[in-house]
């Protein structure tokens, strides 16, 4: 049987992985695809603590973050649409008006 | 198995319903204000609505009480002008007019009104999102009349997923250390461990989530942009509705599932508070654009709000939605102003060149004057009051260190709004304008703002009672158990 700290190790990875790729990638798209590595992080943490916990509790949070998943994809590709047919933009040094 | 009770949630359904027809409200009737007035009549219909729901549960995970249902009133009175504004603002820019507008602005509603009732924290994540993901869309509606409008939505999509990120991570920590995330489970295991570094952790997270929200200063960059992207009611409506939501919320949070890691929570808080009013103030400054320097003071408030955490008891709580609530006045007041000069004229938004307004508008001269004093924190005004009894309650607590520092840092602070009035007042006219006439849709609103902010200045103690009380039932239920 695989023991817990390996389910925390693994989503620690991902999370930053996810995140990483997050702050130093450039392509939207794929900025948008390291958003769905960090949520499905999380679905297996939260997975792997509500197995060891014998509390269903965290299984009911997975599901819900699926769909948060599905929902967080479906905002930022349309805002990476809209930005595309635009501004003809897809990398992030493209969009930069605005100085933050 | 408990029997579901509807009439707790009736708010809730009646916006749903109403967002959801306002989405198509343009196939049934031709006329182009109607999803204008049938939001209207909502909003003030819920305004009278709020008041004859019973209190209850709903499930484990959401509750209508006194708390939540009076600042689901006063997010509903704060709805009500940005509706007001945003018509005004059509009158110049109608190719903003959608219905969608309002149905998107409608569910932005609905989440914060889950938000303040919730009881768990995975409703509460929910309803975060609820919250902002209307919003992203109304920040690119900018787009039709701002080419900064979808750069702005982008960032702040970006920013609000690391906070949603944050957040989830927070609640797994807590999930892991104590097994349950509702807040009366939560209250319970945390007063018999005590303080454990993990659970603090969980904790940290979750205010890290929230704080980018609440953009706190690491991560405060989303806000100047997307404030300036975004159509000016809409801005209004992140800066006023939006952080009041979410800072009453944390309160709630605070009181009812974290209370006995209050002190540590607080300790937390302050560097991250004293960093977000300094950082605020500062970069303020040496802003041209009005809505930014309006976007980084609101930084700056956020801050402000948010030392009643340091405080750490009642009155500390009940100070800090007394200044977000009048927070959430001054700046629907002050955006929408703003919103007046720029459907006035683009150029009117810098503020070398509104020195113009002296001279041709005496009334809306003296509402600047008003604000902005009343966001400088300047007696007789409103935000003298709330930052008055911040401070007094920090320095009651002992900590009137922090205290002398939160004065020389609104004293930096001043300097912009004062900017602005010399601006106005002393300043010649550069540029030819063309000032439009101040409508109802501006007055009344504004008006109503700035009504309130001289009452809450001159009389403050019913208002200040008045969230008191909505927190004592707190205090009664932990006290003596639920």
């Amino acid at each position: 049987m695989i023991p817990f700290s390996y389910y925390v190790i693994l989503a620690i990875t991902l999370i930053f992985i996810g995140i990483f790729g997050m702050v130093f990638r450039r392509n939207l798209i794929v900025m948008c695809a390291c958003i769905e590595i960090v949520i499905n992080a999380l679905i297996v943490l939260f997975a792997a603590i509500s197995y060891f916990h014998r509390d269903t509790t965290g299984y009911i949070v997975v599901f819900f973050l699926i769909a948060m998943a599905a929902a967080e994809a479906a905002v930022g590709l349309t805002l990476i649409v809209l930005l595309y047919k635009k501004q003809r933009a897809i990398h992030s040094e493209e969009v930069s008006e605005l100085k933050g | 198995m408990a029997y579901l009770n509807f009439n707790v949630i009736g708010l809730e359904l009646l916006f749903f319903l109403i967002g959801c027809l306002l989405f198509f409200v343009k196939d049934f009737i031709k006329k182009e204000q109607a999803a204008f007035f049938l939001s209207l009549v909502t909003l003030l219909f819920a305004l009278i609505f709020v008041f004859f729901l019973p209190f209850g549960d709903f499930t484990q995970s959401f509750r209508l009480d006194f708390f939540s249902s009076s600042m689901k009133f006063l997010m509903i009175f704060g709805g009500i002008l940005i509706l007001l504004l945003s018509r005004g603002y059509f009158n110049k820019y109608l190719v903003l007019n959608y219905p969608e507008y309002f149905g998107l602005l409608f569910f932005s509603l609905l989440g914060s009104f889950v938000m303040v009732s919730a009881m768990d924290l995975l409703t509460f994540y929910i309803a975060i999102e609820l919250m902002s993901f209307p919003v992203y869309f109304l920040i690119a509606m900018g787009y039709k009349i701002n080419k900064k409008g979808i750069e702005g939505a982008f960032k702040y999509f970006f920013l609000g997923v690391f906070s949603s990120v944050f957040f989830i991570l927070g609640i797994a920590i807590l999930y892991a250390y104590t097994g349950s995330f509702f807040f009366k489970d939560l209250i319970f295991v945390l007063g018999k461990k005590g303080t454990h570094w993990e659970i603090l952790l969980g904790a940290l997270f979750v205010i890290a989530g929230l704080s980018i929200k609440l953009s706190f200063v690491p991560f405060h960059m989303w806000a100047p942009d997307a404030y300036e992207g975004a159509s000016l009611p809409i801005t209004a409506f992140m800066s006023g509705i939006i952080k009041f939501s979410v800072l009453a919320t944390l309160v709630k949070v605070m009181l009812m599932a974290f209370f006995p890691l209050r002190i540590e929570i607080g300790k937390i808080f302050l560097p991250i508070v004293l960093l977000t009013i300094l950082g605020g103030n500062l970069m303020a400054i040496k802003q041209q654009n009005l809505v930014r320097m309006l976007a980084y003071s609101s930084i700056a408030h956020a801050g402000y709000a948010s030392l009643g955490f340091i405080i750490a008891d009642f009155t500390g709580y009940t100070f800090t939605v007394f200044y977000a609530f009048t927070y959430m006045i001054m700046s629907i007041g002050a955006f929408g102003l703003v919103a007046w000069l720029e459907s006035c004229d683009k150029r009117l938004v810098e503020i070398p060149n509104l020195g113009i307004l002296g001279k041709k508008n005496g009334l809306v001269s003296f509402l600047i004057l008003l604000f902005m004093f009343s966001l400088a924190g300047i007696p007789p005004t409103a935000g003298f009051v709330a930052k008055f009894y911040l401070l007094l309650g920090l320095v009651k607590a002992g900590s009137w260190l922090i205290a002398v520092l939160v004065l020389l840092f609104s004293v930096i602070g001043a300097y912009p709004y004062i900017r602005v009035v010399k601006c106005v007042y002393m300043d010649k006219a550069l540029e030819k304008v063309e000032l439009r006439p101040f409508k109802w849709e501006f007055w009344l609103p504004i008006g109503l703002c700035s009504v309130l902010i001289l009452l809450m200045g001159i009389y403050p103690q019913p208002f200040a009672s008045f969230f008191y009380k909505t927190m004592f039932l707190y205090l009664s239920f932990f006290y003596f158990g639920s």
